[in-house]
């Protein structure tokens, strides 16, 4: 029954959440609500805050992100969470919405494979992958799968896919990289939290995925890092853009993150995805930020309110204590801090960030 | 004592020293009594003095009441009803019963009256349709229901029911019918139709019938029994128990002095 | 019922030589004149205008008792008013926020099998197939069984032993459905996974495409046979209630022609609750139709049309119950699955009057007997 740990308390009624919108509530009332990956880093920090922030509340809420990005835009909530920055045709919808990253998270791709060789690390590029994803590829011996992995002896069994049913970041991310590797599956069936996935049987979050590849002989999924820790998973290493093989772990991830910060060309609003993209020996290529969604139309007191949580998300709020502890790689402040003067600043104009260094 | 019928016809049934009872309650009290051959036998009495226990112990109705207990003999044809090696389904075949109140089943009128030889395996359309005509003739219904034989039985007015019950009992071709104040919840018109009724069957059936209604056991029966407190007072030819009867009760029953 | 069941006896009605006394139970009907206590007497005149205390709180005019019958009718409009209210809310409601998916996709959206957000197309027809899967099979599963178990507790079960059955059937049916979801992952899909798929895939797999597969475990059939477990208490306590009902005279009547006990139960009291049967069964069938949590952990969540019974599948309800809360992020998206829980809803109301129908129609019969007794 471990399974339902890490999703155990994040059942909230989204209707309950909107009517306690911003406008009811006094300017020290917070409402966070959406992703449920960030939720427990989430529920960690508002314990820290709303101890040395006295007169300040903080609720939060796990309603998934779609809900987060849109009661955000429509002010009903004060943050809305999301694991997925905002793409083109979001920020045409919601343009009000500005996109703060406040953790470092990755998909990681898990499989159940009987009769492998104990301690085997499997390897995996993006074709091959989106290629077992669309059905194309449907025995574990297949040549391409070998070719990747020539000291590896694969049975001859059907491989199964597994994928989130509910909409999600983690399959944001997923298929992200998969897009990003793959013509055909960026032609056929693209990036989504909830794309229409031509194979494979899903379930709902990412405990029912681990419990469905560990009770499925030959089947294959994925997770975030959260995931791998608690349940100790083992998880393929995936190929990145200069070549190598690597496995996601803090570090890997990290030294992706650290990468997208120190590339001039990535963009100041964070709109864009890191996966795939980044050069170096350790980039994990399937990582990305994790998102807090804030509204510039939200009224000056409570931006104030929410300016300073953000701050403290982002210095104290990175201690490996609450990050690393609840799944997520912490964010380097130095190389974020240019960028997040600017949207601070856009948030609340004449308000930049003045703080030295983040924990 | 034996209460004896003084013509000279066959006993079709015969109890000797019959009781019954519900667990304490004692129904029947040593009951000797013999129902003839091919006449219609009446029981009268005051309510719970035992008429339709003593009806439901002959065709073995009373196997179904838990605590349910009889002592002496019950002789159908001179044969044990209550022997070891009888078959209370196949005893049934042969002693039918209708009751109180109208029973159809939930199908149609055709198959209310075919039930009984569905279950016996009959399948001969021909055959079967043939008897259920014949039913319903000898019932008295038939030219009220032949168009309609496919629609429901509950569509039929009560007193139809009735006679629809008396059909499919006979159908199966029973030996004995009993009649449980069968006409007891109908209305006049339909009460004097399932009168004349017995009176067309009695000449191939022996029929036994409870009756609260003093002018039926008077007009229908050709003898009368009369019950009380569970024992059997006197049992004679309905002319003279109801002109003549030995026993006073009796007498007082029947002038509406008491019950 | 009691159309039958005249209120005076044949005795009083039939003329005969020995008319018994039988005024006597009459009388009070016919005032006799030497009676002083009758109420038409003079005396009881005087006595009526006596002021007691009752007589001086006692609704004493017509519009007095008026007005009690009014209050409780005008509670009663209320009540049925909300009723009609909330549904008209609710299909308005559903109609106006499904209207883009209605306008854009008209009829195909129902046999449209393309499910696909990104590139803004939405069709129903996976859904509607998978959630016609999981509710037959649940129905198919259940129903039998529910059928023999009401039989077993209603005809042959043991005294001591009914009562604890049926208790237990009624809590049955009030676990949360979670907890079957739960059950189905820990038990139904290892036994499907290792046992009953591979059999299938063995035997009738061999000849038939329809039960062939490769043995996941979950899917159309273990969501199905979960659902059918959450169904078999609401139909077994139905159909046994109903079988309890049958008349004892009815009962009897069978065994009086000769029957056997199976002959009776098979052939005169499963007829007599057939319409309570469908009535069950219309109930279990909303059950299976909009069951949504345990089917969502057990079905295998994806939009394809199962072509056997070992295959994953979707339902309407567990998409809605997967999605809708990233759907909301795009009109046309969440028109669509609005449109798909108005589809949900118009199958059940029109299962719900079909049935209905259908029962009158069975129960016709019996009414009008009723009517037209005597
Ligand atoms: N099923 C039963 N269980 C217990 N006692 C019964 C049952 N049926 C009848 N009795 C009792 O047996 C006695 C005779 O009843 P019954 O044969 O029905 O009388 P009648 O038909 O003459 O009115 C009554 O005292 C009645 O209360
Ligand atoms: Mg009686």
């Amino acid at each position: 029954m471990s399974f339902m740990k890490r999703t155990a308390g994040a059942v909230a009624l989204a209707g309950l959440v909107a009517a306690a919108g911003v406008g009811q509530a006094g300017a020290a009332d917070l409402s966070i609500s959406g992703s449920s990956m960030l939720f427990p880093l989430e529920q960690v920090w508002s314990q820290a805050y709303m101890k040395s922030h006295p007169g300040t509340h903080i609720s939060v809420a796990s309603t998934g992100s779609g809900f987060g990005i849109s009661n955000a835009a429509n002010g009903n909530i004060t943050i809305g969470a999301s694991d997925a920055y905002l793409t083109r045709d979001l920020k045409k919808r919601y343009p009000a919405l500005v996109s703060i990253p406040v953790a470092f998270e990755d998909t990681q791709v898990i499989y159940n494979i009987p009769g492998l060789s104990k301690g085997a690390k499997l390897r995996m590029d993006g074709p091959t992958l989106a290629r077992i994803y669309m059905g194309k590829i449907r025995f574990w011996d297949d040549k391409a799968i070998r070719a990747i992995n020539p000291d590896v002896t694969f049975p001859h069994s059907r491989i199964k896919v597994i994928h989130r049913a509910d909409a999600s970041g983690t399959t944001f991310v997923f298929t992200d990289y998969l897009a990003q590797t793959s013509k055909a599956w960026s032609d056929e069936i693209g990036r989504d939290l909830s794309p229409a996935w031509p194979t494979g049987s899903g379930y709902n979050g990412s405990d029912a995925v681990v419990a469905a590849v560990l009770a499925t002989p030959g089947s294959i999924g994925y997770v975030g890092l959260g995931w791998i820790n608690e349940y100790k998973l083992s998880s393929m290493a995936l190929k990145n853009l200069d070549g190598y093989y690597v496995v996601g772990s803090v570090k890997t991830i990290q030294a992706a993150g650290r990468a997208a910060l120190h590339d001039p060309s990535f963009p100041d609003d964070f709109n864009q995805s890191m996966v795939w993209k980044l050069h170096g020996k350790d980039v994990y290529p399937d990582a990305n930020f994790e998102f807090w969604m804030v509204s510039t139309s939200l009224p000056g007191s409570t931006m104030k309110e929410v300016k300073n949580l953000i701050v403290w998300a982002l210095t104290k709020g990175q201690k490996s204590t609450y990050t690393v502890k609840t799944g997520f790689a912490p964010l380097p402040f130095a190389p974020l801090k240019p960028r997040l003067n600017k949207i601070l600043n856009h948030l609340l104009p004449g308000n930049s960030l003045d703080i030295q260094s983040g924990g | 004592m034996e209460q004896s019928v003084s013509e000279a016809v066959a006993r079709k049934i015969e109890v000797r020293e019959f009781s019954a009872f519900y667990g304490k309650t004692q129904a029947l009290k040593s009951v000797n009594f013999a129902i003839p051959e091919k006449r219609i036998t009446a029981m009268i009495g005051p309510s719970g003095c035992g008429k339709s226990t003593f009806l439901r112990s002959l065709n073995r109705m009373n196997d179904f009441i838990p605590g349910f207990r009889m002592e002496g003999a019950a002789l159908l044809d001179g044969e044990e009803i209550y022997g070891p090696g009888v078959n209370p389904v196949l005893l049934r075949q042969r002693i039918g019963m209708v009751f109180q109140k109208p029973n159809p089943f939930q199908m149609s009128i055709y198959e209310n009256v075919a039930y009984g030889l569905r279950i016996q395996g009959v399948k001969a359309h021909s055959l079967v349709s043939d008897i259920v005509e014949k039913s319903l003739r000898a019932a008295a219904l038939w030219d009220e229901v032949k168009d309609r034989l496919k629609g429901s039985a509950f569509s039929l007015s009560g007193g139809q029911q009735q006679r629809l019950c008396i059909a499919r009992a006979l159908a199966v071709e029973p030996e004995v019918i009993l009649l449980d104040e069968p006409a007891s919840a109908l209305d006049p018109i339909s009460t004097a139709r399932i009168e004349e009724l017995m009176q067309d069957l009695k000449d191939r059936y022996t029929i036994a019938i409870v009756t609260h209604n003093m002018q039926q056991a008077a007009r229908v029966s050709d003898y009368t029994a009369f019950f009380l407190d569970g024992a059997l007072v006197e049992v004679g030819e309905t002319t003279r128990i109801f002109t003549n009867p030995d026993d006073s009760r009796t007498e007082d029953y029947i002038t509406g002095r008491f019950g | 019922m009691a159309a039958n069941d005249h209120e005076h006896g044949d005795s009083l009605l039939v003329g005969g030589e020995h008319r018994p006394p039988a005024v006597a139970p009459l009388s009070f009907l016919v005032p006799d004149p030497k009676d002083d206590t009758s109420l038409e007497g003079p005396e009881s005149v005087a006595r009526e205008t006596e002021e007691t205390p009752l007589k001086s709180l006692r609704r004493s005019t017509h519009a007095q008792v008026l007005r009690s019958e009014r209050l409780f009718h005008l509670s009663l409009r209320l009540g049925g008013l909300f009723i009609l209210l909330l549904f008209a809310t609710v299909l308005g409601v559903s109609v106006v926020e499904a209207w883009p998916s209605i306008e854009k996709f008209g009829w195909s959206f129902l046999w449209s099998s393309t499910w696909n957000p990104h590139r803004h197309i939405f069709g129903a027809w996976t859904y509607l197939v998978g959630t016609f899967w999981v509710t037959g099979i649940a129905l198919l599963f259940a129903i039998p069984i529910a059928i023999l178990s009401a039989l077993f507790l209603s005809d042959y079960a043991p005294k001591w032993l009914v009562g604890g059955v049926s208790t237990l059937m009624e809590m049955l049916a009030g676990i949360p459905s979670i907890v079957f979801g739960a059950f189905g992952i820990i038990f139904v899909v290892p036994l499907m996974r290792d046992h009953v798929e591979p059999y299938l895939a063995n035997t009738l797999g061999r000849r038939f495409d329809f039960f062939a597969g490769d043995a996941m475990g979950y899917g159309i059939l273990s969501a199905g046979l979960v659902v059918g477990i959450m169904v078999i208490p609401l139909v077994a306590t139905v159909t046994r209630d109903s079988l309890v009902m049958v008349p004892r005279e009815t009962v009897e009547a069978a065994y009086a022609l000769g029957s056997t006990k199976a002959e009776m139960v098979y052939f005169v009291k499963l007829p007599a609750v057939v319409p309570g049967i469908i009535g069950s069964v219309i109930l279990g069938f909303g059950r299976a139709l909009g069951e949504t949590m345990a089917v969502l952990l057990l079905i295998g969540n994806q939009a394809s049309v199962p072509a056997s019974i070992q295959d994953v599948g979707y339902t309407i309800s567990s998409l809605l119950a997967n999605t809708f809360t990233y759907a909301v992020i795009d009109p046309l998206f969440s028109a669509a699955e609005i449109e798909l829980g108005l589809i949900l809803l118009v199958i059940s109301l029109v299962v719900n009057t079909v049935g209905r129908e259908l029962l009158l129609k069975l129960m016709g019969g019996r009414l009008a007997g009723s009517v037209g007794g005597g």
